[in-house]
């Protein structure tokens, strides 16, 4: 098994009330709420407990980027991997990932991604997303191109770690007239690729063809079983079995000494709202042309305000019921755990520890606790399940890289010699 | 593509519903329940979902305007009816003025009424044509 932390590094210093007051928590919510000396100490104890998450034996860190809301305060994932890289020995640095439509030149993002790999000595993982609805507003990059922009940057990034330059891009959405970078990654052929999602069965499908693991976020455990009903069903068109290496999953999971106290620090989860993005615009969530087709008529409706997301602002017993969220002692959250194991078999499982106001010494008792009883245990649960992440079986990178069967395959990385 | 305001800023549809967009485009909102009723048909949402894709597609950046317009549009020395609404909220006033300054032979009208004349201000924009083109 793959364990891994993660926190969306929230800028939980905001006044709350405001945004109820504004009815949104994003894009157009003012930033002059935003303090930067509570975010300088924020930034700093989230340092503090990256260290902690390796020195009590996590396999690896997962971070994430968002932009102008508070649920997040990453507004460059490869900041915090660079520190991270330098300040870090053992860990896995797992970005979930990258939001590759949002760069004007993909050619960059490589070169400070093969920086970030030299420097922690091959320790990257290289995940991509697409970026939500708010980053195209934010960052003016059209929602309609997205998807292609997604996929032709991420050709372009595999091509520059792979393909010796200097060669010319001429794409449709990118175009470089000599790609030649002086930094490239140590681990060959290339960093591990693995794509975060909540259900698009596009980005299901994109992920299967190339082999990458599919990191589904925090869905309840019907919809993960269908996530893996597609993923499954597009491997084996594709030539290959797939299975718990290319199974991944996030889920909100906070432990204390006491259920009592920790129940009392999940209800942080709920900080923004009920909703761990926080309160959005429907508009904004997915301008018109993010999604596809199919999307159009109920993305329509909930426009123009005829129907409702169901699920938002659900209580936190009925998270807690339905296991989307976990809290409690070491041990309630392990038998809580091994019941999505059992039932999603992930080969790599992120657990999302603190969210919301959770103080920095609950944050690292926390970190501490899991490390300490509830990361063994799963280690244990992982072997008796046979959930072997890509690193246990050293699996291809990619498709591209694969022989075709699961296990131990030419393409599985090294060390550049 | 239109041209891009002096003064003002051209509404930005992408961050509304499209239903607040239309109806924003309408000075009178009784005449927006005529055409489209007070709750307009879902087929009606999913018509202007599909238009304001292509909008996303040709207009997204620079939004809703061409910088060369000014220049090409010299070319136009025809005579021209430039009509614009007083109570348009969606483009301001200024780009109306920057059209009829950029042809040579534009005239332009402010009429009462929105974005959206040729649907709300119908026989007015008929009545201005008209004699637009009887005097020439």
């Amino acid at each position: 098994m793959h364990l891994m932390y993660f926190t969306e590094q929230p800028m939980s210093a905001y006044p709350k009330e405001e945004g109820d007051r504004y009815g949104y928590t994003a894009l157009l919510f003012p930033n002059k709420f935003f303090d930067p000396v509570e975010g300088s100490r924020l930034y700093n104890e989230r340092l503090e407990e990256y260290k902690l998450v390796e020195e009590v034996g996590y396999d690896g860190i997962m971070l994430n980027e968002h932009h102008t809301a508070p649920f997040c305060m990453q507004a460059k994932i490869n900041i915090c991997a660079a520190i991270l890289a330098a300040i870090t020995k053992k860990v896995k640095i797992v970005l979930l990932g990258n939001p590759l439509p949002l760069a004007e030149n993909p050619v960059r993002l490589a070169e400070e991604l093969a920086m970030i790999d030299m420097i922690s000595k091959g320790r990257l993982v290289s995940g991509f997303v697409r970026g939500g609805g708010v980053e195209s507003l934010q960052a003016n990059t059209n929602p309609a191109f997205n998807r292609e922009r997604f996929e032709e940057a991420h050709d372009l990034i595999v091509k520059t770690w792979t393909t010796p330059g200097p060669w010319r891009w001429e794409g449709n959405h990118y175009q470089l007239r000599v790609v030649n970078p002086w930094a490239l990654p140590m681990q060959r052929p290339h960093p591990r690729i693995w794509i975060p999602g909540v259900s698009s069965r596009e980005t299901i499908v994109w992920s299967a063809q190339h082999r990458y693991p599919y990191i589904a976020l925090n869905l309840p455990i019907e919809e993960s079983k269908n996530v893996w009903k597609i993923y499954d069903q597009v491997a084996e068109e594709s030539g290959y079995q797939a299975g718990p290496a290319e199974r991944g999953y996030l889920i909100r999971c906070h432990v204390a000494e006491t259920e009592e106290k920790a129940i009392r620090n999940a209800r942080e989860f709920m900080w923004m709202q009920g909703e761990f993005t926080g309160l959005t615009h429907p508009v904004w969530a997915a301008p018109s042309g993010y999604l596809g087709p199919w999307a159009r008529k109920a993305m329509a409706e909930l426009r123009a305000g005829y129907t409702h997301v169901r699920g938002v602002n659900a209580s936190l017993e009925k998270q807690m019921k339905n296991l989307t969220l976990i809290a409690g002692t070491p041990e309630q959250v392990v038998k809580q755990l091994r019941i999505i194991m059992e039932e999603t078999r992930p080969g790599i499982l992120a657990l999302y520890g603190n969210d919301g106001r959770i103080s920095h010494e609950d944050s690292k008792t926390c970190i501490r606790l899991t490390g300490q009883e509830v990361l063994p245990a799963l280690r244990e649960i992982g072997k008796e399940l046979g959930l072997e992440s890509p690193f246990d079986l050293n699996t291809p990178v990619s498709l591209a890289y694969s022989n075709g069967h699961a296990g131990k395959a030419a393409g599985g990385l090294a060390a550049a010699s | 593509m239109g041209i891009q305001p002096t003064r003002g800023e051209i509404m930005d549809q992408f961050l509304i519903s499209t239903l607040d967009y239309v109806r924003a485009g309408f000075a009178d909102q009784g005449k927006f329940a005529e055409i489209y009723k007070e709750r307009p048909d879902v087929d009606q949402l999913v018509t202007w979902e599909i238009n304001r894709e292509m909008s996303t597609r040709i207009a997204w950046k620079p939004y809703m305007f061409n910088q060369a317009m000014p220049h090409l549009i010299k070319a136009v020395t025809v005579p021209t009816l430039v009509v614009w609404g007083k109570q348009n909220h969606v483009v301001p006033l200024s780009c109306g003025e920057r059209y009829q300054q950029a042809m040579p032979k534009a005239k332009l009208e402010v009429i009462d009424g929105g974005h959206y004349l040729e649907a709300e201000k119908h026989s007015e924009l008929a009545r201005l044509t008209k004699s637009f083109i009887a005097a020439k």
